[in-house]
């Protein structure tokens, strides 16, 4: 479940990242760099979100362990006690990749957290279970972990120690970088000069995504008319000498 | 033409929430509120665990272990698989009073009641009082739903099979005599558990209900004998009954027994020397169990914790450590950029 939540948050960026114009694109092209240099899908990177998901999955466990180990909770409060650390560190590591708080953004993590409240309270209710006892079987483990504050504790302490690394390396990353530098969207568009010095055709030394846009192969790049194999299969082979295949037809428009 | 009419056609609306113009709040985040805030949180923490260690100093636990695996335990005769009906006395003493309300719970080590199998070995339609779940328990009790002679076992399941059998009761000795001390038995399980979703079925006598059904195979009496005293403490609804069915999260686990609450002992447990007489039944040394009988009282964050008073306190002070270090690295970074 750890491995998933990580694996969420580049969705997440990109459902609440903020979209840029092509004015600011221009003017602050360190915003692509990333995706350029790959940055967010280096084996390194993938590598320690596998970490922090087993880390995370250790701390869920163990805390919840060593706080309810030879005592009188049950099985349903632990798990009751489990669920709740993993709601709110879901939504706390949300909120720190969140740059942009909209009242929507707002809307959306209040709500995640009230909906497992309230979910758990219909699941665990008496009428679910008089309609069916073998799947319904929690009733009653949260009206009792609710209002018990060593479960809270207990979930307060696994979220913060879950999050932890996290925490650590966005405070790492603030102090390191000076954060005025990081004023890029509250200056006020102004008009730029659309001043492109890459005249069409006269360098390979494009962005994909660049090319992908422009006219010419890139509207065949954008229809996808590539993505076939460029090796010609028996039929074609027989009709390649009257008509010249798509890759050829780029090689002709790259070359001009 | 057409294609700038289809063009038009799919440009999205000009609105505060589709060309991304909603008003928004950007966190500013610098060393100034970063460093502070672990160390508020940090300091927060500590605080929480110092109130949680405290807390958990001042309550009280008695534990004695009587597995019997040691020769010169007093329930070492009992240990022995063989032995039945077998009966043993722990004596103890409390140096002070032991204040109330006291609570008495049995404890046992090396038992996975979370085990999958194990946990998913129960009827719960039989124990809501389903009469047709009677003649056809559930196949996830199998093979604890029908015995040699393909009868129906009330109540199926590794669960309720394994149910704990010993019985306890503490005398305090005074002047050589002994006094016995009342156990309170009731309400002991959860609310839930005995009103809603453990129903005994609508039959009077409730022993018909029971009729071409057999009793468990480890059990000494079947389900409508558990309580004979009371009947809303009999068949699935006796407590001692809901407390085992109510699975422990962990492999060493305690279960209320009873409440010591009444007349003289209302107070608690005055010093002196006592005596617990255990009627000693369920076998655990085969798998390496241990058995120990717990008294404890409790506080607003329930038994002795010491656990979590002390992670508490570690994680407050890794933050308050980690916000110093963050701050002394923040210094030196700041002051060469400044020269």
């Amino acid at each position: 479940m750890a491995v998933n939540e990580n694996a969420d948050r580049p969705k997440a960026v990109r459902l609440r990242g903020k979209d840029v114009n092509a004015e600011s694109s221009l003017k602050w092209p360190e915003l692509y760099r990333s995706g350029q240099r790959q940055e967010l899908s280096s084996p390194l990177i993938l590598i320690s979100s596998l970490l922090y998901a087993v880390y995370s999955s250790l701390v869920f466990f163990f805390i919840p362990f060593g706080v309810f180990h030879n005592t009188a909770y049950d099985f349903q409060t632990m798990a009751v006690t489990v669920a709740m650390a993993a709601t709110f560190t879901a939504n706390v590591e949300i909120s720190l990749v969140t740059r942009y708080w909209t009242r929507l953004n707002v809307a959306a993590v209040c709500v995640s957290v009230v909906m497992f409240f309230i979910c758990s309270r219909i699941t665990h209710s008496t009428s679910l279970f008089k309609a069916s006892p073998g799947d319904y079987f929690f009733l009653g483990a949260s009206n009792r972990a609710f209002i018990d504050p060593l479960v809270w504790l207990t979930a307060l302490l696994t979220t913060w120690t879950a999050v932890l690394p996290s925490m650590t390396a966005l405070a790492i990353n603030v102090i390191f970088n000076m954060h005025d530098k990081h004023k890029v969207h509250s200056a006020s568009s102004q008009p730029v000069e659309l001043r492109s010095r890459l005249r069409r055709g006269a360098s390979l030394r494009r962005s994909s995504y660049a090319l992908s846009q422009g006219a010419g192969p890139g509207r065949l790049i954008s229809s996808g008319t590539c993505i076939r194999s460029t090796v010609p299969t028996v039929d074609e082979q027989v009709t390649a000498d009257n008509n010249p295949t798509d890759s050829q037809l780029q090689i002709n428009m790259k070359n001009k | 033409m057409v294609k700038e009419e289809k063009e038009i056609a799919n440009r999205p609306d000009n609105t505060a929430f589709t060309q991304q113009r909603l008003p928004a709040w950007q966190p500013m985040l610098s060393a100034g509120i970063v460093i502070p805030g672990f160390v508020l949180i940090g300091l927060a923490f500590i605080g929480i665990g110092v109130a949680l260690f405290v807390t958990s100093r001042s309550i009280t636990v008695l534990e004695i272990d009587y597995t019997g695996i040691e020769k010169d335990s007093p329930c070492y005769k009992c240990s022995d698989s063989d032995a039945k009906n077998c009966v043993c006395n722990l004596v103890f003493s409390i140096d002070s009073l032991f204040e109330g309300p006291v609570f008495f719970y049995y404890g046992l080590s090396n038992y996975f009641q979370n085990y999958r199998k194990y946990a998913a070995s129960r009827d719960d339609e039989q124990l809501s009082g389903d009469l047709d779940a009677f003649t056809a328990p559930s196949d996830s009790c199998s093979p604890y739903n029908y015995n040699s002679n393909d009868k129906p076992i009330v109540p199926c399941g590794a669960i309720a099979n394994s149910m704990f059998n010993d019985t306890f009761v503490l005398y305090r000795v005074v002047n050589g005599a002994k006094q016995l001390v009342p156990l309170d038995g009731k309400g002991i399980a959860w609310w839930t558990d005995y009103n809603v979703k453990f129903r005994n079925p609508s039959v009077t006598p409730l022993k018909n209900a029971f009729n071409n059904t057999v009793k468990p195979i480890f059990w000494p009496k079947p389900a409508y004998q558990l309580d004979t005293s009371d009947p809303a403490n009999n068949g699935f609804i006796n407590q001692d009954f809901l407390v085992w069915m109510r699975r422990a999260a962990l492999p060493d686990f305690r279960k209320l027994y009873r409440r010591i609450t009444d007349g003289d002992y209302a107070k608690g447990l005055p010093a002196g020397n006592y005596s617990l007489t255990i009627a000693y039944n369920y076998p655990v040394v085969s798998f390496d169990g241990r058995k120990k009988v717990v008294f404890s009282n409790v506080s607003w964050m329930g038994g002795k914790n010491e656990f979590l008073g002390i992670a508490y306190l570690v994680v407050g002070s890794l933050c308050v450590l980690m916000s110093m270090v963050m701050l002394i690295v923040y210094a030196k970074f700041k002051f060469p950029e400044e020269d």
